[in-house]
């Protein structure tokens, strides 16, 4: 029987989602898969495919192996090179450039270096995706946040909520 | 199987629990459904545990929702209020022995607690359980508060 990995998935349009591949399969085929699952380019776009907090982006024409993917790697799959993220806090923004596999994790550890919070407060916080309610999970990918084409992303560094009535 | 166990188990293997678990922030234990027992990861020292069990209960899973109780595991019956997770503000308010005889957390997540607080509808929209949401909303809330500086331990600690 083929051998099979799973890898978790992630894009624009494609939330986190575990898919199953070949284990001697080659990167390209998670290209066809983030297709599969929705991802929101177009048909003749030609995306990367990243690991989680990778620089640069794996040639599509190597192995899994040769890549360095293996069972639950964590994979971008998008045709931004950097997602320009801005995060806004009191009344202060900043900017920076983020790999689209960088976790919304990383750019919160980001932010509470540049605004200065206190470590002991910094779980007191979280992004809040700007103009909206949405919260994401750490483990989300910005490049999910960013269209194709417009390369960029914006968060709101917010209180954590307290349930009050 | 009924429809709302083999959606959750659909749920549980999929992306998002799979990947908090992978992360270390949770840990399924059992299904004995509509029962369902998850272990939540919290900041630990000598004196504090490294996790909290919680029972879920899941009839009519996704639609209906959830509800949440802290678990003991040894003894298999509710967690004795003194050993619930403490704190300095968010996580009394949440884990509050005192409210509903215990039965559930004060979470707006949670299909038991909504119940008589429309306004928390309008007042946490991202805490809302809405009948495409899965278990990893309730799990990602309670290990944030379990994770947070405001948590300060078992109450009796």
């Amino acid at each position: 029987m083929k051998e099979t990995i799973e890898v978790y998935l992630q894009g624009p349009g494609v939330a986190i989602t575990l898919v199953k591949l070949s284990a001697d399969g080659k990167v390209s085929d998670l290209i066809e898969q983030a297709r599969e699952k929705g991802l929101k380019i177009g048909a003749e776009e030609k995306p990367d495919v990243w690991l989680e907090n990778a620089e640069e982006p794996l040639k599509s024409g190597s192995s899994l192996a040769e890549a360095g993917i293996k069972s639950r790697s964590r994979i971008h799959v998008h045709t931004c090179r950097q997602i320009h993220v801005t995060v806004n806090f009191n009344n202060e923004s900043h900017q920076h450039p983020f790999s689209p596999s960088s976790t919304v994790g990383d750019v919160k550890e980001w932010a509470a270096k540049k605004f200065n919070l206190k470590e002991v407060d910094v779980s007191e916080y979280v992004l809040q995706v700007c103009g909206t309610t949405n919260r994401p999970k750490e483990d989300t990918q910005v490049g999910f946040f960013a269209e194709p084409g417009q390369c960029t992303a914006c968060f709101d560094l917010v209180p954590e909520q307290r349930v009050e009535g | 199987m009924t429809l709302d166990e083999q959606i959750f188990r659909e749920h549980i293997e999929g992306g998002p629990f799979q990947s908090g678990a992978d992360l270390g922030k949770w840990q399924l234990i059992d299904i004995a459904w509509p029962h369902v027992y998850i272990k939540i990861t919290a900041t630990s020292n000598e004196n504090w545990p490294p996790f909290y069990c919680f029972q879920f209960e899941c009839a009519n899973y996704p639609v209906a929702g959830v509800t949440a109780r802290p678990w003991d595991l040894e003894k298999k019956e509710p967690l004795d209020t003194k050993k619930w997770p403490g704190g300095k503000d968010r996580v009394p308010k949440v884990f509050n022995p005192g409210w509903n005889n215990a039965q559930c957390l004060y979470l707006p997540c949670d299909k038991n607690a909504i119940t008589g607080h429309d306004k928390w509808h309008t007042q946490y929209p991202n805490w809302i359980w809405k009948t495409d949401s899965d278990i990893t909303l309730y799990l990602d809330v309670v290990y944030g508060l379990l994770n947070s500086s405001d948590y300060t331990g078992p109450r009796g600690a």
